[in-house]
């Protein structure tokens, strides 16, 4: 199997199986607990049903979008991901080249492995930071500083990760960051000699955004749940948020965000947008999808900032369905991580052509030509 | 398994399977994407229950219903399906037989490989015509007038198929387009020397309705979902239906109506259907090896 055999999520979740050694890949493919709120988070969309439109004379289809005022040309952007250079060597330089060739905005980890200012000297479309609140206030401030100058467009602060996610699957696996061999590990790494090559010579694995003021993750092996129970502030609370978002000035976002009131007082402090998220599932099992959740948020929020849908994401027709609710743009991580693992920068850009071609002709047979054309008339609840 | 093994919709299936080289197999029994729209239109039937009456002097039971205001002498009918010929060498023949004797309607899709005058010839059951708006205008007036001479009862034009869907299965066989000929595929059709035997030996195979029209699509080289994108117009509108309702002037149907907007904008009649979300691109596939 190659990158050419791929042609659906599951393919390319398959390839990067093979690619991938066991604890690598369990880390992307893994979620909190019994992982209920990761199959959910897919599941969701089949309980909508979409109804076309036809004889409307769908000739060219517009999929573009704007958002946080940047316009993009996909209504779907690649959500920011920790670690990606242990996924592909390249890491967030094939992701944020894959997300320029469509003109999609990318996020960039607090936790990445290529720093901003190179991301910034090879991407020119709209970038996304994602922040983590550190107790450390010296990081926190250099990371929002290094953003700001190296001219990211959307500062996202995480707001889901106030403590590590029980990943049942990392604890088996013994998933750290740097990887350190185990035992039981060793087999798997010896199995995939192409990524350990790649690791070991590709160079040095580096968190750069944390380095210079944390030891974990790069000298000192860290699982991310230990790493977000003890390296980040759980006393932050609406205020710090409220002093980021001034202390940024831009555009900014909370990435988490599940409850309407949450969602109002998000508004309050001045963000002009939020991610409505369970982190893929990875923290509160037993949390209720993004889709299940959207209806509720535009509602409440969504002609004040922009209501992005993140997670579950596999189809075309699932992003018609959460825009047809109203999200301005959906987002997901695994929607390209697994394709970064199965062939670095061409692998997403596969992905990202297979999710265009899927959305143009979606579209085409829902007789939409732009984006705005969706609505909740297109869909019908089946209970 | 034999024919009078088949006591089902899964029995017939599982002979046809046995039959055809897999690739043509697939081309019916395959879906878009993840094929939970397929599967979805036989489950909802049963999220609903029956509640039968009793002691109502049921002694013959009448069958017949008005459609296209025909009667025919059964609550269904056989859906258009294009290239007939494929699944069987006697094609829309067989079906068209097949219907009359049952007093129900036969339909003929525009990319049938029987003719219209052919299929009039053979039955005097009543009929319908599936058209697909051309953007050369007079390839549908062709078909339209050609069907009102053969006495056809009934149009619908299809509006669910302005563009291929998205069929997984075509990738990976490699029934791409262009198709290429794989060592998979070469295996099911050796696997299958009786279909092959029939193929060549029952006539020419060719898009018998719109061969004359345009050397496209009867030149089979030419791949079907090639023509589909030549000849048929994305930009197909309510203008373009009604031009068809009126040049037609009789019971017309849309075909892959979903929404009650559209539905009420329809014009006479309409058929609710949402084609099983087919593709074309599946025929494209092996017509090419084939010829």
């Amino acid at each position: 199997m190659n990158l050419d055999d791929c042609h659906n999520f599951r393919d390319f979740r398959k390839l990067a199986k093979k690619k991938l050694p066991s604890p690598i890949f369990h880390y992307i493919d893994g979620a909190a607990d019994d992982e209920i709120t990761y199959d959910r988070n897919t599941s969701s969309f089949n309980d909508v049903d979409l109804v076309p439109n036809v004889l409307r004379g769908v000739e060219n289809v517009d999929l573009s979008t704007t958002i946080f005022g940047k316009k993009l040309d996909l209504p779907f952007y690649l959500a920011p991901t920790a670690l990606q250079r242990l996924f592909h060597y390249d890491g967030e330089r094939a992701v944020g080249k894959a997300a320029q060739k469509f003109n999609t905005m990318f996020g960039v980890s607090a936790l990445a492995t290529v720093s901003v200012e190179e991301i910034a000297s090879l991407v020119d479309t709209p970038k996304m930071f994602q922040f983590y609140f550190h107790k450390d206030r010296g990081l926190n401030d250099s990371c929002l500083e290094r953003a700001k100058a190296a001219k990211f467009d959307v500062m996202a602060l995480t707001v889901d990760t106030i403590t590590g996610g029980n990943r049942e699957r990392d604890l088996r696996t013994g998933f750290t960051s740097p990887p350190k061999l185990t035992p039981s590990s060793l087999f798997s790494f010896a199995t995939k000699p192409m990524w350990g090559i790649n690791y070991l010579t590709k160079g040095k694995f580096e968190l750069p955004h944390l380095q210079d003021y944390v030891k974990e993750g790069t000298d000192t092996n860290t699982s991310i749940g230990q790493y977000f129970s003890t390296m980040l502030d759980q006393s932050m609370n609406w205020k710090d948020a409220e002093k980021l978002c001034s202390q940024w000035g831009g555009h900014f976002a909370l990435k988490g965000i599940m409850s309407v009131e949450d969602a109002k007082r998000a508004v309050d402090i001045g963000c002009t947008g939020i991610m409505v998220s369970n982190h893929g599932g990875r923290q509160l099992d037993g949390s209720r999808a993004p889709f299940d959740q959207l209806a509720e948020i535009v509602d409440a929020v969504g002609d004040k900032l922009d209501v992005i849908c993140e997670g579950g994401f596999q189809r075309g027709t699932h992003m018609l369905k959460a825009l047809s609710l109203g999200a301005k743009a959906c987002s997901g991580g695994r929607l390209y991580l697994y394709a970064l693992a199965a062939g670095g920068q061409a692998g997403v850009e596969r992905a990202i052509e297979k999710y265009k071609a899927e959305l143009v002709r979606d579209m085409k047979l829902m007789g939409c030509t732009k984006i705005s054309d969706l609505n909740r008339d297109n869909l019908r609840f089946r209970r | 398994m034999k024919l009078k093994d088949c006591h089902n919709f899964s029995d017939f299936r599982k002979l046809a399977k046995k039959k055809l080289p897999s690739p043509i197999f697939h081309y019916i029994d395959g879906g878009a994407d993840d094929e939970l729209t397929l599967r979805r239109n036989t489950e909802s039937f049963n999220d609903c229950d029956l509640v039968p009456n009793i002691l109502a002097s049921v002694g013959k039971p009448d069958l017949s219903t008005t459609v296209f205001g025909k009667k025919i002498d059964m609550p269904i009918f056989l859906s258009p399906t294009a290239m007939q010929r494929l699944y069987h060498h006697d094609g829309d023949k067989a079906s068209a037989r097949a219907a009359e004797k049952f007093g129900t309607f036969y339909s003929m899709s525009t990319m049938a490989n029987n003719s219209i005058e052919e299929i009039a010839d053979i039955s005097s059951g009543p009929k319908l015509f599936q058209l697909y708006v051309h953007k050369d205008n007079s390839i549908t007036d062709d078909l339209i007038d050609r069907c009102r001479v053969s006495k056809f009862d009934g149009m619908c034009l299809t509006v669910d198929t302005l563009v291929a869907g998205n069929r997984e299965k075509d990738h990976r066989t490699g029934f791409t387009t262009p198709p290429k000929l794989t060592l998979q595929s070469l295996m099911s059709f050796a696997l299958h020397p009786q279909w092959v035997f029939n193929y060549f030996t029952h006539g020419k195979f060719e898009m018998s309705n719109v061969k004359n029209k345009t050397d496209k699509g009867t030149n089979i080289s030419k791949s079907v979902i090639e023509y589909i994108n030549e000849q048929y117009d994305p930009a197909m509108s309510w203008k373009d239906a009604e031009y068809c309702v009126k040049k037609w002037n009789g019971p017309f149907a849309l075909k892959g109506v979903m929404a009650v907007e559209d539905a009420k904008k329809s014009y006479r009649y309409w058929v609710h259907s949402n084609n099983g979300f087919k593709s074309w691109r599946k025929a494209a596939g092996w017509v090419k090896i084939t010829f």
